[in-house]
């Protein structure tokens, strides 16, 4: 049985089987990140500077209709527990009320920087806004990023690629 | 509620594959917590046939020691002296009355210790101590031949082992009511291998509706208590009789007289026994006085016809197999009627569902004669009236015609008997309820003071219903905290909180597919997974109004909150409908 055809009975039988239906209608995650070039060689030196310039792509999108009370919401998460993968990525999101879709931003830092408590290093962050009842496409979405970002051979493509485009492709 | 920190975020791999095969099985074998009280029904028929038996070797064990004979309670005082007769009951009653007056001061304002009262009004829980009291006096009535059923003791041990198994278990006041009601089934039907009519008995007379969510617990107990019961004590009919056959539709109309005279009688027989008791009363005796006066009352009786003594069944054996001239007969009944309104009105603790069945049975079997020596040629049997008049007679007195229906054939294995008891007991019903709404267990009930049946279910709550057995799970805790606690539990679905504000829920369903995702636990907390502006209860709530917000929610249990939706507990729609089922028909009432 070939791919497609597992992809196509899961949508049709994942309400039985327990597959969530959901995850075949997600967009992908170029698609989210395409939509807003990532940001490429960064250059902060704080937590807080990384967050809001990453942030900073979604302001005056339609995406998100108050953009402070959102970078708020996104720091609020923080203190509770930064998202942190290892291997110097970092999942910053808020689930908020805010956020009109689910819209992803991406930067690189040219140096890595100290995020959390434990000050580990980050230079690749992944921003997310979540509407509340986005959940089961929110975790779909994020599972396939770390998925991905779990092959070293993806976070050397994302650190050496020259643009924009580069990047994202190696998230296709 | 666990704080999240480094150490909640690790789960280990073989506590993810502990919860993807229990999510599996959730998932192919919906196990709601309705199949789980039938499992439980399934331990409490066990338990309940257990006790009942143990109660009955024990009841024999002494009655054999004190009277120096095995067997039937008649056989053995027919071989008494009858000084002996006479001191017996009465020594009997004095024990049982000393137990019950110094047992009475164990007593504590808990709970009730009858199980229709627990049941009905209510909640579920009898107390230990005192009822053990009751079945240790009830032990000695009983083996010392005191006129009154041993069902009684029977039913209310079954009870509270089921009350003290539901109590352990922490079970919410819904199912702990419906738990205790299956040992009630349980020890009745243990009592009278009846298992139909052990589950029709409850379901009809204590809680008062057949709604499957109450019924189906209740056959299962019975079953196993019945299957448990023969297999020890074997598998006869109790009251083997003989086949008796309709052998013209013309005798119909004789049963139909027969049950309206039945209907007739019972209002007298239930006003003689309150009289009995009232007459008790006024002899302001101690109680084990009285006690032993009853014994006394039933001793100087069996001097001249020791049939007066035990609960009557070997009476009621004896009129359908052998049943010796109807003078005799009709001596036996007056003496016996005595027996147990002196039995029943000294306090003596005991059941008159068996002395209920003889009466019956022994005015049925008169008025079979009578008819006989009218209408000759009509070649009805006197014994098949017996039958008939025991069913008739235990409708109107217990006003659970279908019970009496379902038993009469359980007890007899008599097919052919069937219809005319279905007629006589429908119209023997409607006879008695035209005279008087009271029945034999709502007249204790009323007695008891629990007249207000309905004004109490109208003021129960959400709040009454609530179980506090659920943890909410904080809003900050980790991804593996959330795991691990849908390991620990049955549920499908996680209150969350957040400062004890209740703020959502996390559905095991849209979680599942991540849980092979070690990674995901270092990034997510509680707060990230749960689904907001969920339905939810609060504490002042009617149980109408949370059947509806039920009705809008998929969840299976639905988060108690107070005003300023504070998480107090939970609801299980399982207990709410089990409570429902269980009030139909008090509430109408």
């Amino acid at each position: 049985m070939g791919k497609k055809s597992i992809r196509l009975s899961r949508m049709i039988f994942g309400g039985w089987i327990g597959f969530p239906v959901v995850e075949c209608r997600a967009m992908s995650l170029s698609e989210l990140i395409l939509n807003r070039p990532p940001l490429l060689d960064l250059d902060v030196s704080t937590e807080a500077g990384t967050i809001t310039r990453t942030a900073g792509l979604l302001e005056g999108g339609p995406e998100i209709s108050d953009y402070r009370k959102f970078l708020a919401t996104v720091f609020d998460r923080q203190r509770i527990n930064p998202s942190l993968l290892g291997n110097g990525v970092a999942l910053p999101h808020a689930r908020t009320p805010l956020a009109a879709e689910i819209v992803c931003v991406a930067a690189r830092t040219v140096r890595p920087i100290p995020f959390g408590e434990e000050g580990k290093p980050v230079s690749l962050i992944f921003l997310f806004a979540i509407p509340p009842h986005r959940i089961v496409e929110y975790l779909a979405l994020i599972a396939a990023l770390v998925k991905q970002l779990r092959n070293p051979e993806t976070i050397d493509g994302l650190t050496s690629a020259r643009s924009a485009d580069e990047f994202t492709k190696w998230l296709k | 509620m666990t704080p999240p920190g480094p150490a909640s975020h690790e789960l280990s791999k073989s506590a993810r594959r502990l919860v993807r095969a229990r999510i599996w099985l959730s998932e192919h074998f919906r196990f709601s917590e309705l199949q789980s009280t039938l499992l439980w029904a399934v331990v409490i028929g066990f338990l309940g046939a257990w006790t009942s038996i143990l109660f009955k070797e024990v009841t024999e064990i002494i009655h054999a020691a004190v009277t120096g004979h095995r067997g039937g309670y008649v056989e053995s005082f027919s071989h008494l002296a009858w000084w002996r007769r006479l001191l017996i009951p009465a020594a009997g009653g004095l024990l049982a009355g000393l137990t019950l007056y110094f047992g009475s001061r164990l007593k504590t304002k808990a709970s009730s210790t009858d199980y229709m009262e627990a049941v009905v009004v209510g909640s579920g829980n009898l107390p230990v101590r005192i009822s053990l009291v009751k079945s240790l006096s009830a032990l000695f009535s009983v083996s010392s031949g005191a006129a009154i059923g041993r069902e009684g003791p029977l039913v209310q041990l079954s009870s509270l082992v089921a009350s003290a198994s539901g109590k352990w278990m922490g079970f919410p006041l819904a199912r702990q009511r419906q738990i205790v009601a299956c040992g009630a089934a349980a020890g009745i039907a243990s009592a009278y291998h009846a298992p139909v009519s052990g589950a029709f008995f409850v379901a009809e007379i204590v809680l008062g509706s057949l709604a499957m969510e109450s019924f189906g617990p209740l056959v299962v107990s019975s079953v196993i208590a019945t299957l448990t019961t023969r297999a020890y004590q074997g598998s006869e009919a109790l009251y083997a009789a003989p086949v008796f056959t309709l052998h013209d539709t013309r005798e119909l109309i004789s049963y139909v007289m027969l049950g309206a005279v039945c209907g007739l009688a019972v209002p007298l027989f239930l006003k003689f026994l309150r009289d009995c008791e009232a007459w008790f009363s006024r002899l302001r005796l101690p109680l084990y006085l009285r006690l032993a006066l009853g014994g006394l009352i039933v001793g100087s009786l069996a001097i001249y016809r020791p049939e007066v003594t035990g609960n009557g069944s070997s009476l009621v054996f004896g009129i359908l197999n052998h049943p010796g001239t109807w003078q005799a007969l009709l001596i036996v009944l007056v003496c016996k009627l005595v027996a147990t309104g002196a039995t029943f009105g000294s306090g003596a603790v005991g059941g008159v569902f068996t002395p209920t069945l003889f009466t019956g049975a022994a005015m049925g079997y008169l008025f079979g004669e009578s008819c006989r020596a009218v209408l000759p040629g009509w070649g009805l049997e006197p014994g098949a009236f017996g039958l008939v008049g025991m069913g008739a007679f235990l409708a109107a007195a217990t006003g659970a015609p279908v019970m009496a229906i379902i038993m009469l054939f359980e007890l007899t294995l008599n097919y052919q008997i069937l219809m005319p008891i279905m007629l006589a007991g429908v119209i023997s019903y409607y006879v008695c309820r035209s005279i008087t709404p009271n029945s034999l267990y709502g007249e204790a009930l009323k007695r008891k003071g629990q007249v207000s049946v309905t004004e109490y279910l109208a003021r129960l709550k959400v709040g009454d219903l609530m179980s506090q057995s659920q943890e909410p799970i904080a809003a900050e805790a980790g991804f593996g905290e959330v795991v691990r606690t849908f390991l620990q539990s049955r549920r499908e679905f996680l209150n969350v909180v957040e400062n004890g504000r209740f703020v959502g829920i996390i559905s095991l369903h849209d979680i599942k597919p991540y849980l092979d995702q070690p990674d995901l636990e270092s990034l997510l907390i509680a707060k990230d997974v749960m689904r907001e502006g969920t339905c939810s209860l609060t504490f002042h709530q009617t149980m109408s109004e949370a059947l509806h917000v039920f009705g809008r929610s998929e969840s299976e249990c639905l988060p108690v909150l107070d005003k300023d939706s504070r998480y107090l507990g939970s609801v299980s729609k399982t207990d709410l409908l089990l409570f429902l089922a269980g009030t139909s028909r008090q509430a109408e009432g």
